[in-house]
């Protein structure tokens, strides 16, 4: 499915590596893009992971019909990385990206439980509220909080998280992560069919600025801002990339009870955006740019 | 000793005797660690061993003498051959050691110390507390019902008393324990105290005393021992695979699984290292086990070879039968037998201390209304997150809970134009924030019938939470602590972060 939306420069890099794409198929984009998505699938069904999950090759809905049909999957897909990250005060909080992401690993809780990997010394210093998340609709009963003491352990238990069979949905908060490991979570993420996370939570703002640009394998990067909402969550959030689609932010707001997430009337493309916040679809561009001068 | 030299003399005395002697600083710590140490090492020969501090090592051999017996069950019930073997490998480390079986603990402690084979006799010996490099290599066995006649010719030292008391029976001309033996109780306890004659009780069986072992024995326990010290990870992996296949087809008998294991390399050097994993759920599953053994095995230091190793199940629960597909999915909203697997190797490597699942409590204080408990410990049915639908409301819908919610409160710097109102700006992890938006309080009482978490009196005060918003949209939960009171500054802390 997610596979139809792929930009057609990626399957005629792919094209010369099988026999069958000079035949009569490569004329027609759809052949070719089915072939890319065969050549990407291969090492999945190869492992024999793939018929797995159940909801592989699936993705899920935000409910929020602006963002769902700007993504080329029509939501979220399912097995495979996605990255989301505070603005502002909350790079070292990641109280909104996580409020976000309560959104998201909700609608992903009907496939499994959750395993949300903290970052925290022990089980007690988890900052996590599942109160303030049940509010957001994520069922505490069906998660799990691991506490990781650093990056490395919480990549590693990620990654097992990936491996194993029956969870929803991996989330891990991670500060340093590098195109290396992002690949390998995506990779585990599309054996297993398990949709992952990374939660960018950045204690200097200046590691902060250079992790942000730093290009990674994931599927779509987010970065959610807090904006002024008298008390209910208001976000501006922002799609700074997206394999196979366009960058976009828009402007979410939950009146009350996670039912009513809707995307207010600022909502846009990049371009209309840029216009009213320039500071967040900066961002979106540099990002975007970084990625496209890496990849 | 030689040369005259004594325990207990002064430093200066003892250089006196002898111009170049080596002193060296005592160091009790450290020979407590390694007599802790060497306790573990003794596990090999019985898995109830206690230190003796400072220098005795105590083990209860009940049901162990018998395995020392040779093939073919010789002529014995084994104890010689199992304090032989203890003695020999312990004097090849350079331990001067004697030893002595018998049916109390006093009466070891007595003759291991004192007793008729130690090469030198304490008789003379002002000092009651044995030396601990004093060069003894007795071996005794007490047989039952011989207790008293064995001990009747042992100095009263023997009986582990206080120096007083020990000296004070030496004036009395009380100097054996058989001189204790026809004397009067009464007129014993008057004198001395009570203590003396629990001692003598002890030694002699009439009252009961116990060892404190370095750990509780396992429940099930397996062992190899090789005739060529091994060091080859493959071969430790091998043993412990066939260690993994006895315990769990000796657990799968009995039906149970196990929740703790620890295998335990003891090398030839004496020392032993051991590797431990826990399980979430009652397990007999060799691969399971296996798996997570291998892969902790490469924290076994082989050193110079391991001759004996050991794997023993410390927590066994009756397993049940799983049904995995027929679990009501509101009975167990996380499928335990599909994430036990997972939640293990978790656990194994990144400690089960780390491993959480929220369940909800009913209390209105926000840091205990969530208990973090073990992700699949279903030994209480946890209350629902929310009111069952139609029913009277008893516990009221939660106001907006922020997402975030800090370990501890911190306390911030605030301007608030009036005591009750909100603050107007705050100073938090020092970056100023300025109020655009406030909604409150929300008043929290003190749980008064229940004592404060750390002893302080801030969880018994009351606190107005305010919900807060900055000028940048940043959403925040702050209270004060405690009711206005004039002439005092009101206490502000910042408690969560809302999305």
């Amino acid at each position: 499915m997610n596979a139809l939306s792929r930009p057609i420069q990626a399957a005629n890099q792919n094209a010369a590596l099988t026999p069958r794409a000079g035949e009569a198929k490569a004329f027609s984009i759809k052949g070719l893009k089915a072939e890319v998505a065969r050549l990407e699938r291969l090492g999945a069904v190869a492992t024999g992971a793939i018929a797995r999950s159940r909801l592989h090759d699936q993705m899920v809905r935000l409910g929020v019909p602006e963002v769902d049909t700007h993504l080329p999957w029509g939501g979220l897909p399912c097995g495979a990385l996605h990255e989301l990250a505070g603005e502002g005060a909350d790079r070292e909080q990641a109280a909104a990206a996580a409020g976000f992401a309560a959104l998201w690993l909700a609608r992903l809780q009907a496939a499994g439980p959750v395993l949300w990997i903290a970052r925290a010394p022990g089980r007690a210093a988890i900052d996590l509220h599942a109160h303030g998340l049940k509010q957001l609709a994520l069922d505490p009963q069906r998660l799990i909080l691991v506490a990781a003491r650093r990056d490395d352990e919480a990549l590693w238990a990620m990654e097992e998280g990936l491996k194993a069979k029956g969870l929803g949905a991996v989330l891990g908060e991670i500060g340093r992560l590098d195109l290396t490991a992002s690949r390998r979570l995506q990779l585990a993420a599309e054996a297993s069919g398990v949709t992952a996370f990374v939660l960018r939570r950045w204690r200097l703002m200046t590691t902060a600025e250079r992790e942000a640009a730093r290009p990674i394998a994931a599927m779509t990067r987010w970065r959610i801002a807090s904006i002024p909402g008298e008390g209910a969550c208001h976000w501006q959030v922002a799609l700074t990339r997206c394999r196979g689609g366009k960058p976009a932010a828009w402007t979410l707001e939950q009146a009350d009870g996670p039912e009513n997430l809707h995307a207010a009337p600022l909502s846009g493309d990049l371009a209309e955006v840029m216009v009213g916040r320039s500071l967040v679809a900066d961002a979106a561009q540099r990002a975007h740019r970084t990625e496209r001068r890496a990849g | 000793m030689a040369f005259g030299v004594a325990l207990g003399q002064g430093v200066a005395d003892a250089q006196a005797l002898v111009p170049d002697l080596l002193v060296q600083q005592a160091d009790p710590a450290g020979d407590r660690a390694a007599l802790t140490r060497l306790a573990e090492w003794a596990t090999r020969f019985s898995p109830l061993v206690a230190p003796d501090p400072p220098d005795g090592l105590m083990l209860d051999i009940t049901g162990c003498a018998h395995l020392w017996n040779g093939p073919g069950g010789g002529p014995g019930n084994g104890e010689p051959q199992l304090l032989e073997d203890a003695l020999r490998r312990l004097r090849g480390h350079g331990f001067a050691v004697s030893g002595a079986i018998a049916g109390t603990i006093g009466a070891a402690w007595a003759a291991s110390r004192f007793g008729p084979h130690s090469s030198n006799p304490h008789s003379s010996n002002p000092h009651p507390s044995p030396p601990p490099n004093r060069r003894r290599e007795a071996v005794a066995i007490i047989p039952p019902g011989a207790v008293s006649g064995a001990l009747a010719g042992l100095p009263v030292e023997a009986l582990r008393l206080d120096p007083s008391t020990a000296d004070g029976l030496a004036r009395l001309g009380l100097r054996k324990i058989g001189d204790l033996y026809p004397m009067q109780r009464a007129g014993l306890a008057q004198r001395f105290g009570q203590p003396l004659l629990n001692r003598l009780d002890q030694a002699l069986g009439c009252a009961a005393e116990t060892l404190s072992p370095l750990a509780p024995p396992p429940e099930r326990r397996v062992g190899l021992g090789f005739a060529e010290p091994i060091s080859e990870p493959e071969s430790i992996h091998r043993v412990t695979e066939i260690l993994v296949e006895r315990l769990s087809r000796e657990l799968a008998e009995h039906q149970r699984g196990t929740r703790a294991l620890r295998l335990a390399a003891y090398r030839i050097d004496g020392e032993v290292s051991a590797i431990a994993i826990g399980t979430a759920r009652a397990s007999a599953e060799t691969r399971h086990l296996l798996h997570l053994l291998a892969g902790k095995l490469e924290q076994i230091d082989p050193g110079p070879g391991i001759e004996f190793m050991s794997l023993a199940a410390d927590r066994t629960e009756v397993v049940e039968a799983l049904q995995s597909g027929l679990i009501d999915p509101d009975e167990s909203a996380i499928s335990a037998a599909d994430l036990a697997p997972l939640l293990d190797r978790l656990a194994n490597r990144l400690g089960s201390e780390r491993l959480a699942r929220p369940v909800p409590v009913e209390s209105h204080v926000p840091e205990r209304a969530v208990k973090l408990v073990a992700p699949l410990d279903e030994t209480k049915k946890p209350k629902p997150w929310e009111n069952p639908p139609g029913k009277n409301p008893l516990w009221p819908k939660l106001p907006p809970r922020p997402t975030r919610l800090l370990p501890s409160p911190e306390p911030i710097e605030v301007m608030a134009p009036v005591p009750d109102d909100p603050p107007i700006t705050f100073r938090w992890r020092r970056i100023l924030h300025r109020v655009t938006w406030a909604e409150g309080p929300e008043r929290i009482a003190p749980e008064w019938w229940r004592p404060a978490a750390n002893g302080a009196d801030e969880a018994l005060e009351t606190r107005d939470y305010y919900r807060v918003e900055d000028e940048a949209g940043g959403r925040y939960w702050l209270y004060r602590a405690g009711l206005y009171q004039a002439g005092r500054a009101p206490r502000w802390f910042l408690h969560g972060v809302f999305a």
